[in-house]
């Protein structure tokens, strides 16, 4: 499909630019860069002849090249979730402990991204890949048992969340229409499994009672993140056939007679980017209450993020929604 | 069964995924318009003149935002 090659095309020529959150956080890059050199290490150790195939499968999922950057920007936030919620409770956090929860989230996100894109039928390529997925889980899951005995409240946690997210995984692949409630409950529980090196920080420091605020607060987060991934791929979405929330409104909202690429042309995406925006206020009144100025600051720069996006797509969007009319 | 495209969900996908098609269209709209069975007029001639960059460009417009946001 045309959205992914170009996208991959342009994807590559560009720069990824500052990155606000290791400006917050200078010490994100090296523990990231460290969890991708664990990775290969424990692949040429334990699966020398998958190295190759992983190495070129994880670069290209890069917009760089480089493995690690695919952690950088948009998928920041999960690596320093867990980072802020630790320096909210005891100031400066365990580097080792942290290292260790980042290396299982690069896994635990290969395993996801895997998944994901054999569903979304991205080549078969990743279908022969699928194997490897085994290694992904064991590592992702193996950190943890360094820090929780088996009967620890934590792994009741972890295996609840990390199948209520395979639950909402495959609810999403199979629904045609998707209401507001459904996307509420299946967006944030798709990502789910974020949550838990979160959790692992309040359970090693014995403050579970922490943690259903930081839910709550990353459940909403899930929902804005989705809502832009929505409203902003819509036109690649709508030619791929994938069925989003937004697309199901839009089915539910335009005209008869008016093309879903018109709808979003014409005003829809305009709707979108308001709710998008909306939910993201919802999400900074959570975060205040979560003791982290380094979060606060990083959901203002994803606003003014979003914002000037926006304002970059105006002219050409207005110049579609003129054609739009013309054509239908 | 999915519905037929609309003229402009036709001329969208093309131009974005053909580049050849997309010089075509910035050559010799009537042309373009033609090969999609798009029925030709001056509105649309005239329309087309004037956004045609942005179509071309559809989706770096569109494009790739949400992976730099969300």
């Amino acid at each position: 499909m045309y959205p992914v090659k170009v996208c991959a095309e342009e994807s590559r020529k560009s720069d990824p630019g500052p990155d606000p959150e290791d400006c917050l956080e200078p010490q994100l890059p090296a523990l990231r860069r460290h969890a991708l050199e664990r990775l290969s290490a424990n692949l040429i150790r334990n699966g020398p002849q998958i190295f190759d195939v992983v190495t070129r499968w994880t670069a290209s999922l890069s917009p760089t090249g480089v493995a690690e950057d695919y952690f950088r920007k948009s998928r920041a936030h999960f690596l320093l979730l867990p980072w802020w919620a630790e320096k909210s409770i005891r100031g400066a956090p365990d580097l080792k402990f942290q290292s260790d929860l980042i290396y299982s989230s690069v896994n635990g996100y290969y395993f996801v991204r895997l998944i994901d894109n054999v569903m979304d039928g991205h080549g078969k390529s990743e279908l022969r890949m699928l194997p490897i997925l085994g290694f992904f889980h064991s590592q992702f899951q193996a950190v943890y048992s360094d820090y929780f005995q088996p009967d620890s409240a934590f792994w009741e946690f972890f295996h609840s969340t990390w199948t209520a997210m395979a639950q909402a995984t495959v609810l999403d692949a199979n629904m045609a229409d998707i209401s507001a409630t459904e996307f509420v409950g299946v967006a944030a529980m798709k990502s789910a499994g974020a949550k838990i090196p979160i959790a692992a920080v309040f359970f090693r420091y014995g403050r579970p009672d922490l943690l259903p605020q930081w839910c709550e607060f990353y459940d909403a987060l899930s929902c804005w993140s989705r809502m832009v991934d929505d409203v902003f791929d819509s036109f690649s979405d709508a030619q791929k056939g994938t069925m989003t929330y937004f697309l199901s409104d839009a089915k539910r909202r335009k005209r008869a007679g008016e093309s879903v690429a018109a709808w979003i042309a014409k005003g829809g995406l305009a709707s979108g980017y308001r709710e998008a925006d909306s939910l993201l206020q919802h999400v900074r009144e959570l975060a205040h209450g979560l003791g982290s100025s380094e979060l606060i600051k990083y959901l203002e720069y994803c606003q003014a993020d979003l914002a000037s996006c926006w304002e970059r797509m105006g002219p050409g969007l207005a110049a579609l929604a003129r054609l739009a009319s013309v054509f239908e | 069964m999915p519905s037929e495209p609309s003229d402009f969900e036709k001329l969208l996908q093309k131009a974005i995924e053909d580049k050849g098609f997309a010089n075509l269209l910035m050559l010799c709209p009537s042309e373009a318009l033609k090969k999609l069975n798009i029925e030709v007029t001056q509105e649309k001639l005239r329309a087309l003149s004037e956004c045609i960059d942005p179509l071309v460009k559809a989706f770096e417009v569109f494009g790739g935002v949400a992976d730099r946001i969300g």
